[in-house]
């Protein structure tokens, strides 16, 4: 008696095609799930990016309000700065931009972030006359540098200012 | 006595091999599925993330445009805080908070948090009394007074110091599906720029 064999060159050629097909699902699996992690870690990052725009929006409203509440003082700073005179140390124009711990860099009343809760590490404000035309009517520019977490954002905010007299 | 192979029949394959072919696909297809559960869970999770992004973007751009005359009459206590969970229709100065809907993602909570927020400007002031041969155009004539670290305080301390700034603060809460609650927050602040000084 013949003993009963596989016949055939294709035994075993079963388990071969199922093999081939789950290696094949592994691969778009993993396909997949690397697409997906590639995205998860973007989201946080758009919402720091929200945060340090809509931060930034604000302290531009502060700065906006200390040019318009002391214009001589800037003006006057701003020349002397812009004319490179030392005879004032710090200059007057450093002194009206604010040092560390004042409402335009990095204020922190009490120890804590004026950004608080949202997790501003630190920020800064410079000034910029783009043209000057002596309380008549400027162009301002105001840089804020905000970070927050991992990430360095500068916003510019220029600002078209004209006065009118009040008869 | 030989067995012979009937004529014109191709081979096949056995039961066993059918059924160890047949466990094997079960077992890859059970992976798949699960990773592509895994994915989706984790899709809808970042949608709903995305949502409220959006979300906070609009009620803090709308916030923004709301004058700071408005807003600080509603301060009625610091902070103060609109909220009204699962709530629509809910409006400050026609800015909506409450429950928020959004088709796909489900539905968000928004929160509103505002204050008064102390600022205190300090100035070198310019003194042109003391500007000898004061020229506008020449810096050189220029002097100023020693630095005022407190040359304003916008505090609300007294009549004299009122407030001039307001912060405010949006919160978009929702919950998750397996029970966890989360939220995202944004913070900006609204000077008084109206009127003359």
């Amino acid at each position: 008696m013949t003993d009963i064999r596989c016949p055939g060159s294709r035994c075993g050629m079963a388990i071969v095609i199922v093999l081939v097909f789950s290696f094949a699902l592994l691969v778009l699996g993993s396909a997949y799930l690397k697409t997906f992690s590639t995205t998860k870690p973007v989201n946080p990052k758009m919402l720091d990016r929200m945060q340090a725009d809509f931060f930034a929006q604000g302290i531009a409203q502060i700065a906006i309000l200390k040019f318009k509440r002391f214009p001589a003082d800037f003006y006057h700073a701003y020349i002397h700065q812009q004319a490179g005179l030392t005879n004032i140390i710090p200059t007057p124009f450093a002194r009206f931009q604010g040092a560390a711990n004042t409402p335009l860099q990095d204020y922190r009343p009490g120890g804590t972030s004026i950004g608080d809760p949202v997790p501003i590490a630190t920020y800064s404000t410079r000034f910029n006359m783009i043209s000057y035309k002596g309380y008549n009517r400027d162009a301002l520019e105001i840089t804020i540098s905000v970070r927050i977490k991992d990430i360095q954002q500068n916003y510019v905010f220029t600002v078209d200012a004209s006065r009118t007299r009040l008869l | 006595m030989n067995y012979d192979r009937p004529r014109g029949r191709s081979p096949g394959v056995t039961l066993i091999e059918i059924i160890c072919a047949f466990l094997i696909f079960m077992i890859a297809t059970l992976g798949a599925s699960g990773l592509l559960s895994f994915g989706h869970r984790g899709t809808q999770k970042d949608f709903r993330m995305v949502a409220a992004q959006e979300i906070l973007s609009d009620r803090m751009n709308r916030l923004a445009l709301v004058p700071y005359a408005s807003l600080t009459t509603s301060i009625t206590a610091e902070p103060v805080v609109f909220s009204s969970d699962g709530v629509a229709g809910r409006f400050l100065w026609g800015v909506p908070y409450g429950l928020a809907t959004n088709t796909r993602a489900g539905s968000f909570n928004v929160d509103i948090t505002l204050r008064h927020q102390p600022v205190t400007f300090g100035v070198q002031p310019f003194n042109i009394v003391t500007s000898v041969g004061y020229a506008s155009t020449t810096p050189s004539t220029f002097a100023f007074d020693s630095f005022d670290a407190t040359y304003r305080e916008y505090t609300g301390v007294d009549a004299t110091r009122p407030f001039e700034v307001i912060k405010f603060l949006t919160t978009v809460k929702w919950g998750e599906p397996n029970g966890v609650s989360r939220n995202i927050q944004a913070v900006s602040f609204i000077a008084n720029l109206q009127g003359a000084f």
